[in-house]
């Protein structure tokens, strides 16, 4: 099949056992690949009600159809399981070279089921696969893990690995690659920590076969053509996404104090003009990437040089606003230290904010914590971080997440763990965006941004309407997942403005017939419906009570900065989720009806809402 | 056409591998190319651009003259290659490729890896441009 | 005074539809940057940043004859 590997790499760890099996022509049609495939992998095979840390879980790993070929920043991976953060299919994808590696091997889809009884490594070369004991390097940070496996395998593999975090099975426990790139969000690397799944490393020498190689290499030159030729384009990269930091300021969205308010005062010191003057020394580049947003920095710490890749924009936000942390080294340290321990920085932040704002309230005390700690204050991130990633004393509830602590510890702590569905809310308030808002509210894993970034929206059309907000929502989460599917990045599209239509001339050199986006609108549609209906078996009275935002957006108004005041009451959240569910197909529940999963092709999902009395 | 590289002005993303492997073997597989880009990463945090600069090593040792000066570039005559890889081994950029069943193949500096850098960081040397500008 | 005046990012779509890749704007004395923004019917905000010859300028630069600008809109959620 054009375009695709053709191959299925499926690995029981338990057994140590793997098995090359043919794509299904069908699942390729229906769900194109990337997060398609791996969502509907957990889907189908990962029972209703199954342990995330037990041995019925799974985790899959999909670049796209058009990850590896030669497409501008074809380089994704999604990855996806069972969340132990959420409940529901959560999944998270990352950059750098592994998802093309995937491909180069020969694969569509790794996926890893089972529970190893030791330490494991698992190696992929072409059709071999090793399992490789990890004993050594268990208890080992996800820098020295990644390294210690390029000198023993070789530089050309490419490696995915786990930290600390993920090996104690901290709900939002990341996966790592390439020194800097993560799959972050909703606790996967928590789930290969369950496995005993220390690292997977690959290594590809084969071709992926395309429908007409000429015009591969014709339109893909013609690509990067057209992406040198944008204006800005060297004006754009040199700051990365933190070139956004004073932006998000200015209208008044940057989370701050956990979300207590939307400006932080010295935002200049985080943002990414900082970054360049302090602590840049290169550029970073996704697989075949015009654009490198990747920022790989250096600073001295005690003395000695620490690197790290970024920060990025999130990371900015919620370890610098959100926590405070009030000079780009300090986030920077503090970002370091995540990606070794292996957690993720959006989910880690917005923890370790709400635990300072637990100290303040005196909801956590210095006696369960054995010392103080304090907003912007590095060594009391550095303190927190630790005793999550490894268990130890109150890390061992904050490790589970906002919303799990937040309901252990009580004193209506509920009303700012800022969550929606148990994953953390990510770097944008949207207490003056309801176009942000419904977006964050109605994101199928939990409050991710990256659906629907919508704020813009809101800023054009007018940040107290609500308006058309729900509809453009919707939109966004058709456009932008679709990009997840076919396994490129669409930062090109949102920063230099590479339109949309230029991937349709590559759909067709590849695939060798013509694929519109409107086809890949459809497939991003029925994922969608598909995951909503799995959060409705999964979990019992699923809907919507589940989209609803933290108290704090509903009730607390922004308390400084130019959104002083905004707040989205819960009548106003109401009326964009009605409209949200009119848009989507769905009643007034927020459960898809039968006419709109019908319409996309679900006719098993219909079957199993039936059988357990959920559809009429 | 002469390749040069600016190693600092490149990010890792293997275009130029891609073009390259794309342009020379109608191929979608950057491992079958003849530029390597390397980053050395955790520390110092760079990247080395290997290419081949045309030195000629290669035609050193080849044991039937099968390559040879053509122009600018060193050529193969693939008539004469009896795979045996001693070229491969005396590269000095480790970027021969010779492939099970075929002859030995190299760069001819045709320039796809110019065109598609999206970074400038491998240009012509002739004109001191690159595929961006 | 002519300035010429590019723009870049996804929210050039909220622009003004003649806004929406390049135009020559004639400025009087005196304009700031973010008059031309205003005047052009472009909302402030939607502008995060705007280089000229390569670099970042201030919203409240005097527009000087022959600038050739850019403006950003803004990026972000990856």
């Amino acid at each position: 099949m054009n375009g695709y590997a053709g191959y299925i790499l499926r690995i029981d760890v338990g057994a140590k056992a793997f098995r090359k099996e043919v794509l299904d022509r069908k699942l390729a049609k229906d769900f194109i690949g990337g997060r398609g495939f791996v969502d509907k992998l957990i889907y189908d095979e990962v029972p209703v009600g199954a342990d995330p840390f037990g041995p019925l879980n799974k985790v899959a790993a999909a670049p796209g159809p058009l990850s590896g070929i030669f497409t501008p920043a074809s380089g994704k991976v999604q990855f996806g399981t069972l969340s132990p953060a959420t409940g529901i299919i959560g999944d998270s994808n990352m950059g750098g070279h592994f998802g093309p590696e995937i491909k180069y091997a020969g694969y569509d889809m790794l996926i890893i089921e089972g529970v190893s009884n030791t330490p494991v490594t698992l190696v992929i070369d072409d059709d071999k696969v090793d399992f490789k004991d990890a004993s050594d390097l268990w208890g080992k940070g996800s820098f020295e893990t990644e390294e210690t496996l390029k000198k023993q395998l070789g530089a050309d593999f490419q490696i995915a690995t786990i930290g600390p975090a993920g090996e104690n099975k901290v709900y939002f426990a990341c996966i790592n690659h390439d020194f800097g790139r993560q799959a972050g969000r909703t606790g996967i690397g928590a789930v290969l920590g369950a496995k005993k799944v220390k690292a997977i490393a690959v290594k590809g020498s084969k071709s992926i076969p395309v429908a007409d190689p000429d015009a591969v290499l014709k339109v893909g030159m013609n690509l990067y053509r057209k992406c040198f030729e944008k204006p800005g384009l060297a004006e754009w990269t040199p700051l990365g996404t933190a070139g956004v930091t004073p932006w998000v300021n200015e209208v008044g969205a940057f989370p701050t104090k956990n979300f207590q308010t939307t400006y932080f005062e010295g935002h200049e010191k985080i943002g990414g003009q900082a970054m360049k003057d302090k602590i840049i020394v290169t550029d970073k580049g996704c697989f075949a990437c015009p654009t490198p947003c990747g920022k790989y920095s250096r600073l001295k710490k005690e003395g000695k040089d620490v690197y790290v890749e970024g920060p990025e924009y999130e990371t900015i936000a919620m370890l610098g606003g959100d926590c405070m942390l009030p000079e780009i080294e300090d986030v920077a340290y503090a970002n370091r230290l995540c990606d070794d321990l292996g957690l993720d920085t959006i989910s880690g932040g917005a923890v370790i904010a709400f635990a300072l704002e637990c100290f303040d309230k005196g909801i956590i005390t210095k006696e369960q914590l054995g010392r103080d700690i304090s907003w912007g204050d590095i060594g009391s991130f550095e303190f927190l971080a630790n005793i999550i990633a490894k268990r130890q004393g109150m890390g061992d509830l904050l490790a589970m997440g906002t919303r799990i602590a937040a309901n252990r510890l009580g004193h209506d702590s509920i009303r700012f763990a800022t969550q929606v569905k148990g994953l953390e809310w990510s770097g944008y308030d949207a207490r003056w965006a309801p176009a942000m808002m419904i977006s964050y509210m109605t994101a199928d894993i939990g409050a991710h941004h990256n659906r629907s970034w919508a704020i813009t929206f809101d800023v054009a059309k007018g940040r107290d309407t609500l308006e058309g907000k729900a509809k453009r929502a919707v939109e966004l989460q058709r456009i932008r997942p679709a990009f997840d599917l076919i396994g490129c990045c669409r930062l090109q599209w949102v920063e230099i403005g590479f339109e949309l239509e230029n991937y349709e001339a590559m759909f067709e050199a590849v695939f060798g017939e013509r694929t519109t986006w409107q086809d890949i609108y459809v497939a991003a549609d029925r994922l969608w419906n598909m995951n909503r209906v799995r959060a409705m078996l999964e979990i019992p009275g699923f809907g919507r009570d589940d989209d609803y935002p933290p108290k704090r957006f509903m009730e607390e108004p922004v308390l400084s900065g130019p959104a002083k005041g905004k707040l989205i009451d819960r009548a106003s959240c109401d009326r964009l989720l009605d409209d949200y569910y009119m848009e989507r197909g769905w009643d007034k529940a927020g459960h898809p009806t039968k006419k709109t999963l019908e319409a996309l092709g679900l006719f098993g999902c219909i079957d199993e809402l039936k059988a357990r009395g959920l559809m009429a | 056409m002469h390749l040069a590289t600016i190693d600092k002005l490149c990010s890792g993303c293997k275009a130029c591998q891609l073009a390259c492997s794309m342009t020379r073997r109608k191929e979608v597989n950057p491992k079958r190319s003849f530029i390597r880009p390397e980053g050395r990463f955790p520390a110092p945090g760079d990247y080395i651009i290997k290419y081949c600069t045309q030195c000629g090593e290669c035609a050193n040792v080849c044991p039937t003259g099968a390559i040879s000066k053509k122009g600018d570039i060193y050529d193969i005559d693939e008539d004469l290659c009896i795979q045996c890889g001693a070229c491969v081994a005396a590269c000095p950029f480790s970027v021969m490729l010779l492939l099970d069943g075929e002859k030995a193949k190299k760069c001819n500096a045709c320039g796809a890896c110019v065109a598609a850098c999206p970074r400038a960081a491998v240009y012509d040397s002739d004109t001191s441009k690159g595929g961006r500008y | 005074m002519r300035i010429g005046v590019k723009v870049m990012g996804h929210a050039v779509e909220y622009f003004p539809e003649d806004k929406r890749t390049a135009w020559t704007y004639e400025a009087e004395q005196g304009e700031s940057v973010k008059d031309l923004i205003v005047k052009s019917g472009i909302k402030s905000e939607l502008v995060m940043n705007v280089a000229c010859k390569g670099r970042i300028i201030p919203k409240d630069t005097l527009l000087e004859d022959g600038m050739e600008l850019l403006l950003f809109t803004p990026v972000s959620g990856g």
